[in-house]
């Protein structure tokens, strides 16, 4: 295998890590001892490398655990429930945005349902006069008409002001009073 | 479960991950806490260092875990739960830094100010614990350099240079060939050296 610097170059960082077999490992060591350039880059780029690794560890803070747990409840809660398709559809229709668009279809479709089928959306014509007809006899109505004026004139509440029970009822019988006599006329009122 | 992990803890009896993911997906508390025990310090380190950003790294670390609980059922175990949190962290950062970078553009420190007018303020962590060590210039400068990187080419360095997984490993998290690995980690490579040309006396 040739080891010219560019294809020493090319394996100088497998070289670093250690990943190149064993015959080119030592072509490309074999190369660095002679090659002032080539090995130059070596140690530089083995030099990063090292730097690198000393790189102190960062940590967490003190409060990750607890700060971890606090999102982690948050994200076992039950997620909100994806709305129905029902409602999803309605909310669509009534959408602020769509309203002035549903508004024009809809005077669009009722203007084009009214050319096409005029017959169905022309006013109707005005019905006919209709003429009631009293089939009852005249004479029977005025009998009934008199009959209710008389009714009326007649004053039945008069009958039982004028009989001695409505004077027997502003008072209560004396006590140990004994018994009525005039049971058949209380009777009558019953 | 919860009486036989921690017996098997009592007797220092370490349990696999394949273990710790079975019990987690019987919703374990105790295996959850144990697998956060378990890898939180690593990912948090390698957030951080793709982040640069000590509240990021909280944040985005937590965020790791808890899409590991959300969808421990999804993990079929065709790789290792390593694998897999890493892949998670991986692309949480990604999707970070497409988010944040069209808000907040990011701006170096030691960097000139676009207006000298402006002064640009800092969070004083001066006694948090994590930034306590990164008070050394060398290691501000190393951070600074990995946050020149792409995305991909740091996201290898990584876990190669600081986590030490091995190239097969690294290509699964990536997604990529192994061929693409070893090709990043050398241009990964190269740029830092570019970056960090001033520290290296050769």
């Amino acid at each position: 295998m040739d080891m010219n610097c560019p294809r020493v170059e090319s394996l100088l960082s497998e070289f670093a890590d250690e990943k190149l077999d064993a015959g080119t490992a030592w072509l490309v060591q074999a190369h660095l001892s002679g090659c002032d350039a080539c090995g130059k880059l070596h140690r530089e780029l083995s030099a990063v490398r090292r730097m690198l690794q000393t790189l102190p560890a960062a940590t967490p803070s003190t409060g990750f655990d607890a700060a971890l747990a606090q999102r982690l409840a948050l994200a076992r809660l039950p997620a909100a429930t994806p709305p129905a398709f029902r409602t999803k559809v309605v909310g669509f229709w009534t959408a602020r945005r769509l309203r002035p668009a549903l508004a024009l279809s809809l005077v669009l479709g009722v203007g084009a349902f009214a050319a096409l089928f005029p017959a169905h959306v022309s006013t109707p014509p005005p019905s006919p006069a209709i003429t009631v007809f009293h089939t009852a006899d005249p004479a029977f109505v005025a009998d009934c008409v008199a009959q209710h004026h008389r009714d009326a004139a007649a004053e039945p509440l008069a009958d039982l002001s004028a009989q001695t029970l409505a004077g027997r009822l502003d008072s209560a019988p004396p006590e140990n009073a004994p018994a009525s006599t005039d049971t058949p006329a209380d009777s009558s009122l019953q | 479960m919860e009486y036989v992990l921690q017996q098997a803890q009592a007797i220092r009896v370490p349990l696999t991950d394949s273990s710790l993911v079975e019990r987690c997906r019987a919703s374990d508390d105790a295996a959850f806490s144990e697998v956060v025990t378990r890898y939180k310090g690593k990912i948090y380190n390698y957030v951080y260092r793709m982040t640069g950003s000590a509240d990021d790294a909280e944040d985005l670390t937590q965020e790791v875990f808890i899409r590991m609980y959300t969808s421990i059922d999804s993990f079929r175990g065709q790789s290792s739960l390593n694998t897999w949190l890493f892949r998670i962290a991986g692309n949480l950062c990604i999707d970070r830094f497409r988010r944040t970078k069209n808000r907040t553009p990011a701006f170096s420190l030691d960097g000139p100010l676009a207006d000298d007018s402006r002064t640009q303020e800092v969070a004083d962590e001066t006694y948090a614990p994590h930034r306590v060590l990164e008070k050394v210039e060398m290691a501000e400068q190393i951070q600074a350099a990995l946050s020149k990187l792409p995305e991909k080419l740091r996201i290898a360095l990584l876990l190669h240079d600081i986590e030490g997984l091995p190239y097969e490993e690294i290509a699964e998290i990536a997604g990529c060939p192994l061929g693409t690995v070893k090709s990043r980690l050398f241009n990964a490579r190269m740029q830092l050296r570019q970056h960090l040309s001033g520290y290296l006396s050769c």
